[in-house]
């Protein structure tokens, strides 16, 4: 981590708390390195500049399970200097597995020892343990449920709207959420 | 037994590519004229399509302006007209200001020829297509330089070289000093060629010791690919558009 800057941080305190938005409205593609999934990609523009390459990464399987159209959606939101890359973010809509469980070890904010179901791993909670937290080993630790259920594609992207501080972010409903197996 | 076999499959064989090729060579002779289409295309999607005539027992082949009226649908009939003389030497064909042709062809030469007027036809429109890219690039590139010039005057050079990391040189199309740092800013446009350059050369100067601050302008941030932006987004402090106010070129540097 030697060449970010000591500030680092604050610098992504305040790229996180900024209205972001995408240049065009990004579309669904094959997964680069899983063919069984899909995935959309969009830079975040903050005041006309893309800074600290900050780019919002959603994925998903190609087919989800009856009655679960969010199956394994996950957004993410990264940060890249250099060859260092840093998660942001990450809100897991619907976690892959039956038996899936999140379990915040290094729990200092008083979220639950554990989480079966959908969930997020927010900024600012795992930016306080450090900034290992954000590395790609570090994997945003720390996880808190969602406090509401997600019906419609428009309720997934209200919350990524929310969360990510994208207001503007309009998505095409992943092809997968209306796929059923 | 064998041998008939072998026979027989390839009459087989040879029947499934007479036909490949006449689905590749399209032929029609109208009123005088033989018209071929050839499994070639302009830019713009159309078949690239030449004339043939009969003189006596010579040939006369042209490709009936299409190549010109492809390069008018681009805008650049006039970049079109300067390219093809050139382009046409360089196929030992003729221009004669809208058509590619070739004149006196004897029946010996006469593939030849068609391949030849339709090949140049095409390569003109393309070499007309690269043109008139490099123009709105070159334009895009003296606007950006003249706008930051408005910012910081006295303090901007254009077109410099700086040695990155691996000493080699390279190119930015503005360099700004600010009180003991500079800032390096590039156009950047869609093509892959314009995206790796600037991959390259971003990451070079980024390595350096007291790094300068590195700005990359993309000409279109509509059609520049997302995963192109994030990986130039890595080896640089910030992107911007060319259409970027004022503040925002000042804030970046």
């Amino acid at each position: 981590m030697a060449r970010l800057p000591a500030d680092i941080v604050v610098t992504l305190s305040d790229l996180m708390a900024a209205e972001k938005s995408t240049s065009v409205t990004p579309d669904w593609r094959p997964h680069p390195h899983r063919a069984d999934h899909l995935s959309c990609l969009a830079s975040l523009w903050i005041d006309g500049a893309i800074r600290f390459g900050l780019r919002l990464d959603l994925h998903g399987p190609r087919l989800v399970r009856p009655g679960r159209p969010f199956y394994g959606l996950t957004a993410m939101m990264f940060a890249a200097s250099g060859t260092e890359t840093l998660h942001l973010g990450r809100l897991e809509f619907d976690p892959i597995g039956p038996e899936h469980l999140h379990r915040n070890i290094r729990n200092s904010a008083g979220a639950p020892p554990t989480i079966t179901g959908p969930h997020f791993h927010p900024f600012t909670e795992n930016a306080a343990l450090g900034i290992a937290a954000l590395t790609p080993s570090g994997d945003l630790p720390l996880a808190f449920p969602f406090d509401r259920a997600f019906t419609t594609f428009h309720d997934v992207q209200d919350e990524i709207r929310a969360r990510f501080t994208i207001p503007g972010l309009w998505l095409e409903e992943p092809p997968c959420s209306t796929t059923l197996i | 037994m064998l041998h008939d076999a072998d026979m027989t499959k390839d009459a087989q064989l040879r029947t499934v590519l007479d036909g490949v090729a006449k689905d590749l060579v399209r032929v029609n002779v109208d009123g005088g004229f033989g018209i071929v289409a050839l499994p070639q295309l302009y830019p713009g999607g159309d078949s690239v399509t030449v004339r043939v005539r009969k003189d006596d027992d010579q040939f006369f082949v042209d490709d009936m302006g299409l190549g010109y009226r492809s390069a008018e649908m681009l805008g650049g009939p006039t970049v079109f007209g300067r390219l093809a003389p050139r382009v046409a030497k360089l196929h030992g064909v003729s221009f004669d200001g809208v058509m590619m042709f070739g004149a006196q062809v004897s029946r010996d030469w006469l593939p030849n020829v068609i391949l030849f007027v339709a090949t140049a036809s095409r390569r003109c429109v393309e070499m007309t297509a690269e043109r008139m890219s490099e123009d709105v690039e070159h334009s895009l590139k003296v606007e950006l330089q003249r706008r930051i010039e408005v910012i910081y005057p006295g303090r901007v050079a254009r077109d410099v070289e700086i040695a990155g990391r691996s000493s080699r040189s390279r190119q930015f199309a503005v360099s700004v000093d600010l009180e003991g740092r500079r800032s390096l800013f590039d156009l950047v446009t869609p093509h892959h060629v314009s995206i790796n350059s600037a991959i390259v050369k971003f990451q070079d100067v980024s390595q350096l010791e007291n790094a300068p601050t590195r700005v990359a302008v993309l000409s279109s941030r509509a059609r520049t690919d997302a995963a192109d932006v994030s990986l130039l987004a890595q080896w640089t402090n910030s992107i911007i558009g060319a259409d970027a106010e004022t503040e925002v070129i000042a804030r970046a540097a």
